[in-house]
């Protein structure tokens, strides 16, 4: 079964990756159709060079793409029945791979490495817990990285990952407990062997898949060049570098890989040396004066616009003690900042002693209330959440 | 801390409480001192309550008052005596309390229970660049961060001792803009709290409440 498309999840902190693994691609396959699936939850970014030098394509959905790895499951909900190749963007091709793939008489065709099993509950799954949850559920005994994966689109819907996943914006798993660490591994993991034991698609492992922080074999048959790469045949596999990853490749294990395919995607781009020089040169800067990290990180929250309001908060109620005065005023400083006119109740904990807030109060229309001495210490976020006299409240 | 129009984004959650959606990981659920409770010690208290997989920091909640009720608490803490919660299944802090019961009533229907990703960790590296990056520039009415900051690990009486202390310090800035004579008492105070530390009258670090002992 043909292969007829590529699907390359991108966002802006992994960027360079993305052009390296689009110039992999295209090396050994010049023609098959490319698309981004491009992380924005977080602000627009620039992608036009890789999609004029490179005929790369944006998703287009007819709902926005969610972040943090969410966009990876888009494709596999489509209508139409099509055989694709889902990559991670710190994936390149090694070679003519995907042939390997469609050789695989199956709808998903997946690697056959899989989780190390004592860290198989931490990044992938927990068969114990999950079998719990879900008594038809057995575990086969493997996993799979889902960092590249041969899908079929229209055999799975949102609602097979709805028991499991709250597709709201931005989806959240409803558990943190049974699939591991990563946002959507262990659900994918799951959801395809769940409807493989059901025979509701064919599923294959294949090892196609081997990883950036392993040693590569540099001599022999199964050497992995960046010569080779480049003017031989290639190998048919590809490599992924899984988890951490610095922003300056040469920091990479295996980086000459990862240089040559940017070498590569450079040549096509007009200036294409100058603009590579001054775009190292620039990270280097950033980095060195702190105004970016080193390595690719995506820990951050991405709360969209809100559609409508359907719970109004009426009250804040801040919580402090003698202590952290000081916190507690950059804490009502910040709200006001953004709400002047929004009722703000301190609760002050003076278990350790009482303590002046009159210029809280009368600077910052703040009002005080000290509870009894039950509700001290530790006890005292209690009076907002017991008072029945008062509706919704942070 | 704000650093943005939060209220805005959790007001669209049609829940009674919202609670953020980092939580603990498993590995925090083993044992009561981690900051929540240990599960397996929880489930012998109360064999019925079904665990839904997912605990919350307790730093900050959207919470509709009056539905949780004094009765509720009683069973679990000795308000009388200790102070402290009567089974050792829970940390010796609220957060534990908090969640179970939370997590049990929104299980028996008694309340809905919605997460939102909405806070971020202060003592986290936040990023300078980009997108995500918080611009002091940038916290004016159209700020793009629609989530708060939460230090909850030790804190330093010295903003400029914590991690991401600027943005601590704007808000102060921010605070004594409002208050008579403000700069000179800001600057007034932070010389008298750095002559207590110095001298030893006060510790550099924030003194959890009396009998406060949870490592959040």
């Amino acid at each position: 079964m043909t292969i007829e498309h590529v699907y390359i999840c991108a966002s802006e902190q992994d960027l360079r990756y993305t052009c390296c693994c689009v110039a992999s691609v295209r090396r050994w396959y010049p023609d098959i159709p490319i698309t981004l699936l491009k992380d924005e939850t977080s602000g627009p970014y620039d992608t036009r060079e890789l999609e004029e030098a490179w005929d790369v394509e944006l998703w287009s959905g007819e709902r926005p793409l969610p972040g943090r790895g969410w966009a990876k499951l888009e494709p596999l909900f489509g209508e139409r029945r099509q055989r694709c190749l889902i990559l991670d963007s710190d994936t390149v091709l090694l070679g003519r791979v995907i042939e390997r793939l469609e050789a695989a008489n199956a709808d998903f065709v997946v690697e056959s490495v899989g989780a190390w099993e004592p860290q198989l509950a931490q990044h992938y799954l927990d068969p114990p817990l999950l079998e719990k949850l879900d008594p038809q559920f057995r575990y086969p005994g493997y996993t799979f990285n889902a960092g590249a994966l041969a899908a079929t689109t229209g055999l799975l819907g949102r609602a097979d990952f709805e028991p499991w996943v709250r597709f709201d914006h931005p989806p959240h798993r409803v558990r943190n407990d049974a699939f591991g660490e990563t946002q959507t591994q262990g659900i994918l993991n799951y959801v395809l062997l769940r409807a493989a034991q059901e025979e509701r698609l064919r599923f294959a492992r294949v090892s196609f898949m081997l990883w950036g922080w392993s040693r590569l074999a540099s001599r022999g048959a199964q050497a992995v060049t960046a010569v080779r790469v480049a003017d031989g045949d290639g190998l048919p596999y590809l490599v992924h570098w899984h988890g951490r990853k610095h922003k300056l490749l040469s920091l990479q294990r295996n980086a000459a890989l990862l240089r040559h395919y940017e070498r590569a995607y450079f040549e096509r781009v007009a200036s294409g040396r100058r603009k590579r020089i001054g775009r190292i040169a620039k990270l280097l800067a950033e980095i060195a004066t702190g105004r970016a990290t080193e390595q690719v990180s995506h820990r951050y929250p991405c709360m969209p616009p809100a559609p409508k309001r359907l719970r109004p908060i009426e009250e804040i109620f801040v919580i402090g003690t003698a202590e952290d005065l000081r916190y507690t005023r950059c804490c009502v400083a910040s709200i006001r900042r953004w709400y002047p006119d929004i009722p703000i109740t301190l609760v002050k904990d003076e278990s350790g002693g009482g303590y002046d807030t009159r210029e809280l109060e009368e600077a910052w229309n703040v009002r005080a209330l000290a509870p009894d001495d039950r509700f001290r210490g530790l006890w005292t976020k209690l009076v907002p959440l017991l008072d029945p006299t008062r509706v919704d409240a942070v | 801390m704000f650093v943005g129009p939060v209220l805005d984004a959790l007001e669209a959650a049609d829940a009674d409480f919202v609670v953020e959606s980092w939580g603990g990981r498993p590995a925090d659920w083993t044992d009561a001192s981690y900051g929540y409770f240990d599960l397996e010690a929880l489930e012998r208290l109360d064999p019925a309550f079904a665990f839904p997989g997912y605990t919350f920091n307790a730093g900050h909640v959207v919470a509709t008052t009056g539905m949780l009720r004094l009765e509720d608490y009683m069973p679990l803490i000795d308000f009388d005596g200790t102070g402290r919660p009567r089974h050792d299944c829970f940390e010796p802090g609220d957060q534990g309390v908090l969640n179970y019961l939370l997590l049990k009533k929104a299980q028996a229907g008694e309340l809905t229970l919605d997460r939102a990703p909405f806070m971020v960790w202060g003592q986290h590296r936040l990023p300078w660049r980009g997108p995500h990056a918080i611009r002091l520039g940038h916290l004016t009415d159209e700020s793009p961060h629609r989530y708060l900051i939460h230090w909850s690990t030790a804190k330093s009486k010295f903003f400029l001792r914590m991690p991401n202390g600027r943005l601590l310090r704007h808000f102060e800035r921010y605070y004594y803009s409002r208050v008579p004579h403000g700069q000179w008492r800001r600057g007034w105070r932070g010389v008298g709290l750095t002559w207590r530390v110095l001298t030893g009258r006060e510790p550099e670090r924030v003194r959890w409440n009396p009998g406060q002992t949870s490592r959040r």
